[in-house]
């Protein structure tokens, strides 16, 4: 699968890590999901003395989340390739999404702040997400680089932080 | 070199293809319920046979619905800010500076992506004057913006504002025409907080 390289991607990469991560998130969902299935299945064969497909039922279940875990996977890696940001000159450009595809263009004077944040999976993996706002409540989701390690997210932040200021010195000289 | 000269819905129309998306995404459901009576032989059969009917009567109402938000809807760049006109009995008037506007997002959803179409959207930093929060009145109800129309939102509501159904290179070439009126547009009190 190509990647969506820019010259930022290529200094500041997204970490593969990032890939079994969302898998892992989307596994123990659908692990549940199945895991209640399958008690529920269990119960069903037991109550009706069907004990002989009960094996059968547990083999199926270990299929079905395999098949989801692969699906999900292939998706993630999808996702992870086709995840393009890139800090131009003028502006911020962070697109995602393989199906439905989702672009976002911010201004260096719009930026209001640079934060940076771990879940709890993000820390195992030590994996950071760079969120940057401007006034709007909708750009804290939509613009937000996520599943860079240390290196990648201490880059952002400063040449982020740099550029704004720089940006925001020029325009007061002007 | 790009102007803002010209940049109006007839430069850059909403294509006609975009009139169709409500009804396409209702596609799947009609589907099953035409299916019912293969499956359920319960099902009434007087109720089968007027389903075209009713189905005609909604898909009508759509396209008109979606037909008049396109033909009320307009908007044109000038040289210090982006002016929309819309509505179809209740009509609207916003100029939006360029200095002001905080971000510009072009997205397709998945029906998006089988028309060839793209939604263009910009974001001030307004609650939105007229819709608070896109909750709109109607008949003395309190609507959520999201819930009131089959038909997707054109046009500004809160502090977005929405071209859906434009081709894709219109909608980039909207973009770039757009960004470059932003800088060469800045607001002299810087809005970044940093």
């Amino acid at each position: 699968m190509e990647i969506a390289w820019s010259k930022t991607r290529k200094s500041f990469p997204l970490s593969d890590k990032k890939i079994i991560k969302k898998t892992l998130i989307n596994g123990l969902g659908w692990a549940a999901l199945i895991l209640v299935g399958h008690v529920a299945a269990w119960f069903t064969l037991k109550s009706n003395g069907a004990d002989r497909w009960l094996l059968p039922a547990t083999a199926a279940a270990m299929l079905i989340l395999a098949i989801f875990l692969n699906l999900s996977y292939q998706f993630q890696k999808w996702y992870f390739a086709v995840y393009f940001y890139d800090l131009t000159d003028d502006y911020v450009v962070i697109r995602k999404g393989p199906i439905t595809p989702h672009e976002i263009t911010i201004p260096y004077e719009r930026i209001q702040d640079v934060y940076v944040d771990q879940d709890l999976l993000d820390r195992f993996f030590g994996l950071y997400d760079v969120h940057l706002s401007s006034a709007t409540a909708s750009s804290g989701l939509e613009a937000h680089i996520d599943g860079v390690d240390k290196v990648g997210m201490e880059g952002l932040r400063e040449i982020l932080l740099e550029t704004v200021k720089n940006r925001i010195s020029k325009a007061k000289k002007v | 070199m790009m102007s803002w000269d010209g940049i109006t819905e007839r430069t850059y129309p909403i294509q006609t293809s975009w009139l169709f998306k409500p009804i396409a995404s209702l596609i799947l459901p009609f589907v099953w319920v035409f299916s019912l009576p293969f499956h359920d032989h319960k099902f009434p059969v007087v109720v089968f046979f007027m389903f075209p009917g009713v189905l005609l009567v909604f898909f009508a109402i759509q396209i008109t619905t979606a037909y008049l938000r396109r033909i009320t809807f307009h908007f044109s760049l000038n040289e210090k800010y982006i002016t929309v006109r819309q509505g179809i009995i209740k009509k609207q008037e916003k100029h939006v500076p360029y200095g002001v506007i905080q971000h510009v997002i072009i997205q397709q959803d998945v029906l998006d992506r089988f028309l060839g179409l793209a939604t263009f959207a910009l974001e001030n930093a307004t609650r939105g004057a007229g819709n608070e929060d896109g909750t709109q009145m109607i008949f003395g109800f309190k609507i959520k913006g999201n819930r009131r129309q089959q038909v997707e939102t054109i046009g500004f509501m809160g502090n977005r504002l929405r071209i859906p159904g434009l081709s894709v290179a219109n909608a980039h070439g909207l973009k770039d025409a757009l960004l470059k009126m932003m800088k060469e547009n800045p607001l002299e009190d810087n809005q970044s907080g940093l």
